[in-house]
């Protein structure tokens, strides 16, 4: 049982001027799945790496259960890590690499040693693999290999960084099912690092989003989602992201001035009236742009022409890549209202659901 | 009609002008292998030959003629120093060989897993030290054993051997450390590993090749190398078996040719025998499927 607390937690890089980690604070709960997302270089990997003790923390503290671990070693952090890399031992055969972290610590028989691995092996199908060496197996065999040395040594917390980012999408689907069970059987915390967030939406019990060294936002998948507190979070989780306009607000509707203007229903209006004739940024997610009939009927004020330009036909659903004007948007409809590059469509924006930031700050208004 | 009479003629044509172009590409790489096979066969060949000479012969050259006999190689060991000769070149470049690879191996990992004050002047001030030919330096490594009453020691000349080999084997050594992701480490130290755990169950195995052609390399030297040894031993009973052989042929009036020739040959036996023995390390892939990214 590990609960792990982050305060204020700085990282800065020899010769480097900025901080690459800024004053992160984090909660992790035991037995809890959270996931760091962000872009390449927002310092997610940096975070997990120092609570893996791997790098200094430069500022702040480090808590586990109540104690600070800033200055433990790794190996006596309690603490198994899964590389994006896979690092397994190209000179040891599969046994040998599992076995190493329990070899090494002299507190286990060589009978449970065999015991452990050959459980950990069941679960991950790699019981036939046990004598071959890491270069014999395939990148999915070897990303378990990789799973399954940090399941034996039975660690109270498990790291894992991009584990999957190196396999082919069908593996990477069924690895994720396995993490997942991994997870359910051990209840152990994990903290898993990706910029997928397919991975984490999917997996995840809490998200953190990370942007330049800082939390953007923590929470629930549905939160992150549905609730964003700014327009980077907003952009970020979704694909195709959101779309945003740069837009005036004036009496009840908001238009870029560009070939966007539309209503606002009544109850948002009351969260934006200190910007009434202000500019304001609208986001409004491709699956919150209707084109089906019901919908434009239901909100004629918030219809607009547009011409198709680009148009991904993908089975149950159609991508409509539109302008309107000169703004530009993209619209997620039903495939049966799929339209031909360069045809005229009237579309609805469901502006109860769409998101308002404040130009400046980028905070979400609510 | 015409047309189809040409075209299979034009494909023959074609056909011809790739397979002659193919001959002269081939050519030209077994006459470069033929070529290069002479100058280093012929004087081996040579030497041999001289080897098994019943008679001395005054000049090297390469004649089959004449009865052969191992009588050369028996007064090698009767009559001559040689046998001495031999182990004083065995005990120098054993040591070599052990205390080399052991310097360069744990030095080539300090560099490259380590960051430390000096790091980077001292690898630059390898480089440096290695532009100094050995030469130029003779006339101070002689002072310099003078001074430590060092002349005609072995300690001092394998302690050279071992210096002069020290920087370039060290850059080596660490690129080749550097090929090992630092992933592997880094995932032992999660495991429990310590600092020389890492180093010997983890990294080191994953070095072989290089390691063995270090030892190799430093084996061989002290075995090639006469200038140094003929500067620094003064005993004839002290020298090396470059040194030594040199002594059958210094003297224009009385060059003993195939006592040379049967001395070369036989210190070319240990090295040959290391050569297949350290074979099995000179292996491509250790690295293979440890790491991906």
């Amino acid at each position: 049982m590990v609960e792990m607390n982050l305060e204020h937690i700085y990282k800065k890089y020899e010769g480097n001027e900025k901080y690459s980690v800024t004053d992160m604070n984090l909660e992790i709960k035991d037995g809890e799945f959270v996931f760091f997302i962000g872009p390449s270089g927002c310092g997610k990997s940096t975070t997990l790496r120092m609570i893996a003790g791997l790098e200094d923390i430069t500022k702040g503290d480090l808590k586990m259960n109540g104690q600070i671990m800033n200055d433990v070693e790794p190996k006596n952090r309690d603490i198994a890590m899964v590389f994006q890399t896979y690092a397994l031992y190209p000179n040891m055969t599969v046994f040998d690499n599992m076995a190493f972290g329990l070899q090494i610590r002299k507190t286990y028989s060589q009978s449970e040693i065999k015991k452990r691995v050959d459980n950990a092996a069941e679960q991950l199908g790699l019981t036939d693999f046990l004598q071959r060496r890491p270069a014999n197996l395939s990148g999915g065999q070897r990303q378990r290999v990789a799973l399954g040395r940090a399941i034996v040594r039975d660690a109270g917390t498990f790291l894992l960084d991009e584990p999957l980012s190196n396999l082919d999408a069908k593996l990477r689907v069924d690895m994720r099912t396995t993490i997942a069970q991994m997870h359910q059987r051990l209840k152990t915390n994990m903290i898993y690092v990706t910029h997928d967030q397919i991975e984490a939406m999917t997996m995840a019990d809490r998200i953190v989003i990370m942007n330049d060294g800082k939390i953007m936002q923590v929470g629930t998948p549905h939160q992150l989602y549905n609730e964003p507190v700014n327009k980077f979070v907003a952009g970020f989780m979704g694909s195709p992201s959101m779309n945003f306009f740069e837009a005036t607000l004036h009496d009840g509707h908001v238009s870029d001035g560009k070939g966007l203007d539309v209503a606002v229903p009544e109850g948002r209006l009351k969260t934006l009236g200190a910007y009434n004739g202000k500019h304001i940024t609208v986001g409004i997610r491709p699956e919150d742009i209707h084109a089906e009939r019901v919908a434009l009927d239901a909100m004629p004020d918030q219809i607009v022409h547009t011409k198709v330009v680009v148009s991904e036909f993908l089975g149950a659903e159609t991508m409509l890549y539109c302008t309107a004007g000169q703004s530009k948007f993209t619209a997620r409809v039903d495939a049966r209202d799929y339209r031909n590059p360069g045809e005229n469509v009237d579309v609805a924006f469901e502006m109860s659901k769409a998101h308002f930031f404040d130009p400046e700050t980028q905070d979400v208004i609510r | 009609m015409d047309n189809t009479a040409v075209a299979p003629k034009n494909a023959n044509s074609k056909q011809n002008t790739a397979r002659r172009h193919r001959f002269w590409k081939q050519f030209w790489t077994y006459f470069y292998m033929v070529v290069l096979g002479i100058i280093i066969i012929y004087p081996v060949l040579i030497t041999f030959i001289t080897a098994f000479k019943d008679a001395n012969v005054q000049a090297f050259v390469l004649d089959f003629g004449g009865k052969w006999t191992l009588a050369n190689f028996k007064t090698l060991f009767t009559s001559t120093l040689y046998g001495s000769w031999y182990l004083n070149t065995m005990v120098i470049s054993i040591s070599c060989m052990v205390i080399q690879v052991i310097v360069v191996t744990l030095a080539g990992y300090v560099y490259s897993r380590y960051r430390f004050a000096g790091k980077k002047f001292s690898l630059t001030f390898f480089i440096v030290i290695q532009m100094v030919p050995t030469m130029a330096a003779l006339t101070a490594y002689y002072v310099l054993a003078n001074m430590l009453n060092a002349l005609d020691h072995y300690w001092f000349l394998t302690a050279i051997y071992i210096g002069g080999g020290i920087p370039q084997n060290t850059w080596l050594m660490k690129g080749y450390f550097d090929n090992v992701p630092y992933d592997l480490d880094e995932s032992a130290k999660l495991d429990g590993a310590g600092n020389f755990k890492i180093f010997w169950s983890i990294v080191l195995p994953l070095v072989k090749p290089m390691i063995a052609v270090q030892a190799l390399w430093a084996f061989m030297s002290p075995v090639q190398d006469y200038l140094m040894a003929k500067f620094l031993l003064t005993s004839e009973s002290h020298y090396t078996v470059a040194v030594g052989l040199q002594t059958f042929i210094n003297n224009a009036q009385n060059q003993q040719v195939v006592l040379f020739s049967a001395g070369a040959i036989l210190v070319a036996f240990p090295i040959a025998a290391l050569f297949f023995y350290l074979q099995r390390f000179f292996v491509s892939g250790l690295l293979a499927g440890g790491s991906k990214g």
